[in-house]
């Protein structure tokens, strides 16, 4: 995907790659800048202009996305490929009350005659922990908390029973202890509904606890992606290894530890991404070859896909 | 025993809740943002303090140096109260106590001006407190960007051209400007990428042994408290629920809230089977539950907590406990 400068196009997502199987919560993560929330975007082909996809294909149920008419791709968002989005505040209209917003969703993809639309969006209120459903559609969403409004914004996703759902960052927002409910509650509709899930974060902790399988991504590429038991405990791209190694965690003692290990330097600007590996002037590993060569993915053991010279990857000059 | 740096006692921040009439407004109701918080910081220790969003932790900071104003309370600085002298008129005398205690804020893109450069932003607290004559304030501006990790061009520059984590350590080098024997951190991190968040706190834990600091850290992040704090004051809707020593904390918390924040973090190991969420949410702070606070969301509640306040006990540089039925 490039942004168009006057400086040259600026490539934001770079031969990114990553399946999603049925059932399955793909966790996709990464730093500012990285790329994550923009390649979930383009699932849905919602690229913020001046942007564009400049090559690639996004096959959703054996289709390729990048080939539907704008008719066709609005019939399939939100009823079949749902998002829930990082700032429930901004992503429910202030002007029109829940229930407003809410039916408007099954009139659009549904045709549903209002009764039914009104039963269905009470029991997915219900689904989503909201009991007095009545009261709460006649409410607008100031008069909600942060946490009520995120369950609204999955009660939205679900309206459909969507066969994807993307889910961007859905609990940054929120306090931990409300960050817990809306990961136990996403997880149990997911369940319920048989929904596969792309679960986009920065937070190692929540994908760790929600994904299966996890991509890393770095400067607008995938370093890393690998079942995420596997990933978590033995990861093998030095940027995955690092970031782990950096964080501080609440599980462990830092009484005697007074100091973390870090990461070097800062995120690249995507404007002058580092040639070769664009993790390289960061990289405790780099050599020469890192410097010049692009690593292509490679398989390791079972799913385990890396881009790393030095974990045996194709370089190519990039 | 030490006679502890900072000692704050039953510090209160009220809000009146008013109703707007046509003249004047009248005061309905009031919100206890913060609501009887006492706690002590020994010199050179790192005090944490951590909750949920408006429970109090940032007004209760910037009560102590009266950014905001408190209600009632005392703040002892080295055994002298220093709200009515940051209240009162005499500026030389407020000047000397913002000199000891300084702010770091969480926003390095709000708290930096945009439109001056990193080492006027750096000497501005020499132009307001004079400590340091002006044909050394150059040589002072290099040695405090060295001292947080920048390089001494880098004063020539805009903070637009410095990365998140580049500003903080700005925003750390000015509130070292004036040699303080105390430093608020608040959220230093939370603004920050993950990569660069241990940079930052390698610097925080660095400075606090060479320049023999006292902090007290208020995050939301316990990961992050676990790492820098020697003892940490968990608070809940504007009260103190807990304060203990960092391991007890995380090892065995007392407080059912302490117990249910500590659970709510999502921990790396996929294999560990998340605890059962803490039902219900914050409860306005502008109507409380009666009794304890937590009780609407405790899962050891009973009669006597809605009946009766719990006030905090134990001993004050040990562990303190404010609940009824602790773990």
């Amino acid at each position: 995907m490039d942004f168009p400068s006057r400086a040259g196009a600026v490539r934001a997502i770079d031969d990114v790659a990553f399946t999603v199987g049925r059932q399955e919560t793909l966790g996709l993560v990464g730093e500012s800048g990285s790329g994550k929330t923009l390649s979930s975007l383009a699932v849905l082909r919602l690229v913020p202009p001046p942007a564009r996809i400049v090559a690639g294909r996004i096959v959703f149920e054996g289709q390729d996305l990048l080939t539907l008419n704008s008719a066709q791709m609005a019939a399939l968002r939100g009823r079949r490929i749902a998002m829930v989005f990082q700032n429930p505040a901004y992503s429910l209209n202030p002007i029109l009350s829940i229930g407003a917003q809410l039916t408007e969703i099954l009139a659009w993809h549904e045709k549903l005659p209002r009764r039914a639309a009104h039963d269905h969006i009470a029991e997915l209120l219900r689904l989503v922990g909201i009991t007095d459903a009545p009261a709460r559609l006649r409410q607008f969403p100031h008069e909600l908390s942060g946490g009520m409004k995120q369950r609204i914004c999955i009660a939205r996703a679900l309206l459909c029973h969507p066969a994807l759902l993307l889910a961007d960052e859905p609990t940054t927002n929120l306090d931990v202890t409300i960050q817990a409910q809306i990961l136990d509650l996403l997880q149990q509709l997911k369940d319920r509904f048989a929904t596969s899930m792309i679960l986009v974060t920065h937070d190692m902790g929540v994908v760790a606890r929600m994904a299966d399988r996890i991509s890393v991504m770095y400067a607008g590429t995938v370093c890393e992606t690998g079942n995420a038991a596997t990933l978590l405990r033995s990861p093998l791209h030095p940027y995955t290894r690092a970031l782990l190694e950096s964080m501080p965690r609440a599980d462990r003692s830092y009484q005697t530890v007074r100091s973390l290990p870090v990461i070097p330097g800062r995120i690249p600007s995507l404007a002058d991404p580092p040639a070769g590996c664009r993790f390289h002037p960061r990289c405790p590993e780099a050599e020469a070859d890192c410097r010049k060569l692009r690593p292509m993915p490679v398989t390791l053991g079972s799913g385990h896909v890396v881009s790393c010279l030095k974990r045996g990857s194709q370089g190519v000059l990039a | 025993m030490t006679p502890p740096v900072l000692a704050v006692e039953h510090l209160r921040k009220l809000y009146p809740v008013l109703r707007r009439r046509v003249f004047g407004a009248r005061t309905v109701g009031e919100i206890r943002a913060v609501d009887d918080v006492s706690f002590v910081v020994q010199p050179g220790e790192c005090l944490g303090l951590v909750g949920e969003s408006g429970c109090g932790k940032t007004t209760t900071a910037r009560a102590m140096l009266h950014l905001v104003p408190p209600t009632s309370g005392r703040v002892l600085l080295n055994g002298a109260d220093i709200v009515p002298i940051l209240a009162g008129t005499n500026r030389a005398a407020a000047l000397k106590i913002r000199r000891d205690v300084q702010y770091v804020f969480q926003d390095p893109y709000l708290s930096l001006n945009p439109r001056w450069s990193i080492g006027r932003t750096i000497a501005e607290p020499f132009r307001v407190h004079r400590h340091v004559p002006e044909q050394d304030w150059e040589d002072r501006v290099a040695d405090l960007l060295a001292m947080v990790g920048l390089e001494p061009d880098h004063a020539a520059r805009f903070p637009h051209e410095f990365s998140g984590g580049q500003r903080q350590r700005v925003g750390i080098a000015r509130a070292l400007a004036v040699s303080p024997r105390v430093l608020i951190c608040d959220e230093p991190v939370s603004s920050l990428d993950v990569s660069v968040r241990a940079q930052i706190l390698n610097l925080l834990v660095r400075l606090q042994e060479q320049l023999r600091l006292t902090y007290l850290y208020i995050s939301h992040d316990l990961a992050s408290v676990r790492f820098v704090s020697g003892r940490v004051a968990v608070m809940y809707l504007g009260r103190i629920v807990e304060l203990a020593n960092t391991e007890a904390l995380f090892d065995h918390p007392l407080h059912h809230y302490s117990r249910a924040l500590l659970q709510a973090i999502p921990v790396l190991d996929p294999a560990a089977t998340p605890a059962p969420p803490l039902r219900g949410e914050l409860p306005s702070a502008m109507d409380r539950p009666s009794g304890c606070a937590f009780r609407t969301r405790c899962p050891a509640a009973a009669p006597r907590c809605a009946a009766e306040q719990p006030v905090l006990t134990g001993s004050p540089n040990g562990r303190m406990v404010a609940c009824h039925y602790p773990r």
